[in-house]
């Protein structure tokens, strides 16, 4: 998990992605534990407040649970949550700032979707 | 109040001079003393005035039982009062070990001037006062009775002296410490000389003769308490509004 | 449970110190104490620790007042620049010590993190170097378990390594005591993301007590050319700016705006450090 706080937003979010990130690539697998409050805290030396606060909005969206006396573990079914979640994310995080940024740089509608096809070809071939 | 703990420091800080001091009289004595007169037939040897010898340690002593417990009782939280009240207690009690210690010494130190002719060991205590029956328990334990106050007022004189400095800046410190000797080594016997007539010292000498030199103790006893209870006051008075300085 | 400090005035001759100063630090939580040299930092933790005495207010620890109360004394710790220990005592008897003074004091986890650090108990204090003079105190601050925990300038003298380990060891102990920490220092973007509530003081008047979070929400950078930054903040509450050639950076306090470019503007987040200089400028 790794996270780099150059970031704007603010910390627990962050951490929350980078917990997402983690679950969504499969290095925190569904049912297996996460760490806790205190060695993600340690870890980027950040409040534990901070680290409970990001770690309660991943349980609040079912995402992770409490095991008494246990631990935080991954919910099953949090993979398919967390993609859902970001597909639904997508245009707000990427859609947008792409069109943003080609229109500051005069790409037309057009040009953009041809860009965009390639990209599709390009990874296909990878 | 966390007297218990305060005090068990105060006492321990006071341990180690305690010990050095005690050993060394003893060793000196023992090794310097005793065994080359009493052994080896090495000429004459007067010892006295150990009373004197613990007054001045025990004055020393006072004088640095300020500063460093000061500042690690602001460390640890301790109040001033709490403090003030640990080191009376503490000066009292090495007071009393001192006066019990000294007056056994002197007492064996008797008994080897008896076994001797060569060896004279004698307290200033029984050199100033109650010539006569001077082996009676009751006369020892009054001798320590006493010693104890004069003790007391000593250290007590020294952790005074010790608080009033820390509080005075350096300009105070320095036309005290050259101020007062300056004053009593020489501008008041000039002024004496010259104005009074020799009065001052005249009172110096009556109230000296009136403490020391009489057969009776008590004037030594009474000015010892009456000298004790001023200097508790004007050092508590002083220490309550200590402050850490920068 | 909380130390209150009330209305707390501290003069020295002319000079005001503290100035009415009034804050509350609650349990179970991590102050950053931020203030410029000589703004009152230290004089405020003197206070409340009995070091000093205020001229005016008082300071209460948990509902006792604390001036002269070994009580209420007993549940704070102060971790200060200046040595108040004797120094020719070995760390290991004032760790000792210590924990006679302050029973909760963990000696084992002492000693782990003097082992941690390099730190040879048998050393006078005398003989130690600021860093390491640092490291004992800071250590016996970790170890001492008091429900409040004040540090003044805690990573003074240590090196990176060590700064990082002490903040490693602050939280895992932080998580685990709950205790409230106190921390009052210069190096503020490296405290920036430990500390919970920030409490800013500028010569002896808090100006800023507030959580990290609502600070650094409300608080932002508009960079770009400087006519266009000027009309932007013309109705903005600014703190300062800064200028090279035509280009300008405003910052400005106020509800972080949603749209992070506006018509040749850049929005960014503004650091702790950056915020506060501003707030401290005179």
């Amino acid at each position: 998990m790794l996270i780099n706080f150059d970031d704007e937003r603010p910390i627990f979010i962050q951490i929350a992605e980078g917990l997402e990130d983690a679950i969504l690539s499969g290095a925190f697998e569904e049912e297996s534990q996460i760490p806790s409050i205190t060695e993600i805290s340690v870890n980027y030396r950040i409040n534990p407040a901070t680290a409970l606060k990001g770690i309660n909005i991943l349980v609040d969206e079912g995402i992770v649970y409490k095991k008494r006396g246990i631990g935080m573990f991954v919910a099953t079914g949090a993979v398919e949550k967390l993609k859902q979640k970001r597909k639904e994310q997508f245009y707000d995080n990427f859609i947008k700032k792409l069109v943003e940024e080609a229109r500051r740089l005069n790409i037309s509608k057009n040009e953009a979707i041809n860009m965009l096809e390639r990209g599709f070809e390009d990874e296909h071939r990878n | 109040m966390r007297i218990k703990t305060t005090l068990k420091y105060q006492i321990n800080d006071y341990m180690k001079t305690l010990i050095i001091y005690y050993l060394s009289i003893i060793g000196i004595t023992i090794f310097f003393g005793i065994i080359p007169v009493f052994f080896k037939g090495a000429g004459y040897l007067t010892l006295g005035g150990f009373e004197f010898l613990t007054s001045v340690m025990l004055f020393v002593l006072g004088l640095f039982s300020f500063k460093e417990m000061f500042l690690m009782m602001l460390q640890n939280g301790i109040s001033r009062k709490t403090m003030f009240i640990g080191r009376l207690i503490t000066m009292s009690a090495v007071s009393i070990v001192a006066s019990i210690i000294d007056r056994l010494i002197i007492n064996v130190g008797k008994i080897i001037s008896k076994a001797n002719d060569k060896i004279v060991i004698a307290g200033i205590y029984d050199m100033m006062f109650e010539q006569r029956n001077q082996k009676s328990l009751l006369y020892n334990l009054k001798a320590i009775f006493i010693t104890i106050f004069l003790y007391m007022a000593v250290i007590l004189f020294g952790y005074f002296i010790a608080a009033i400095f820390y509080r005075m800046n350096r300009a105070a410190k320095l036309a005290v410490a050259v101020g007062v000797p300056a004053f009593l080594l020489v501008v008041l016997p000039i002024l004496d000389y010259t104005v009074f007539n020799g009065k001052v010292f005249l009172l110096i000498n009556n109230f000296l003769n009136f403490v020391f030199a009489g057969d009776n103790p008590y004037n030594l006893l009474i000015t010892c308490l009456l000298f004790i209870a001023a200097v508790v006051c004007l050092s508590w008075v002083v220490i309550r509004k200590a402050v850490d300085k920068k | 449970m909380s130390i209150e400090i009330k209305d707390v005035t501290k003069n020295y001759g002319t000079t005001c110190a503290l100035d009415k100063v009034s804050v509350t630090f609650e349990n179970n939580t991590i102050y950053g104490l931020l203030g410029r040299n000589g703004a009152g930092k230290t004089t405020l933790l003197n206070v409340i620790t009995n070091r000093i005495f205020s001229d005016a207010g008082e300071v209460l620890i948990d509902g006792i007042p604390a001036r002269e109360n070994d009580e209420a004394l007993r549940k704070v710790y102060m971790m200060s620049e200046k040595n108040y220990y004797p120094e020719n005592i070995k760390i290991k008897d004032i760790f000792r010590w210590t924990g006679e003074f302050y029973p909760d004091f963990d000696f084992e986890y002492a000693c782990s993190l003097a082992d941690a650090f390099e730190l040879h108990l048998n050393k006078n204090v005398k003989s130690l170097s600021t860093g390491y003079n640092s490291i004992f105190k800071a250590i016996i601050a970790l170890s001492v378990n008091t429900p409040y925990v004040l540090l003044d300038e805690p990573v003074l003298g240590l090196d990176a390594n060590h700064r990082d380990m002490f903040y490693r060891f602050l939280i895992e102990r932080y998580s685990e005591t709950q205790s409230t920490f106190v921390i009052s220092t210069h190096l503020i973007e490296e405290i920036s993301n430990l500390i919970e509530q920030i409490i800013i003081i500028k010569k002896g008047k808090i100006i800023k007590n507030e959580s990290r979070e609502e600070l650094m929400t409300y608080g932002y950078t508009v960079s770009g050319k400087a006519s266009l930054v000027d009309e932007y903040i013309s109705d903005k509450y600014v703190i300062g700016v800064d200028s090279i050639g035509g280009l300008k950076s405003a910052y400005v306090m106020g509800q972080l705006p949603k749209e992070k470019t506006l018509e040749g503007l850049e929005i960014t987040k503004i650091d702790l450090q950056k915020l506060f200089i501003k707030l401290t400028d005179n």
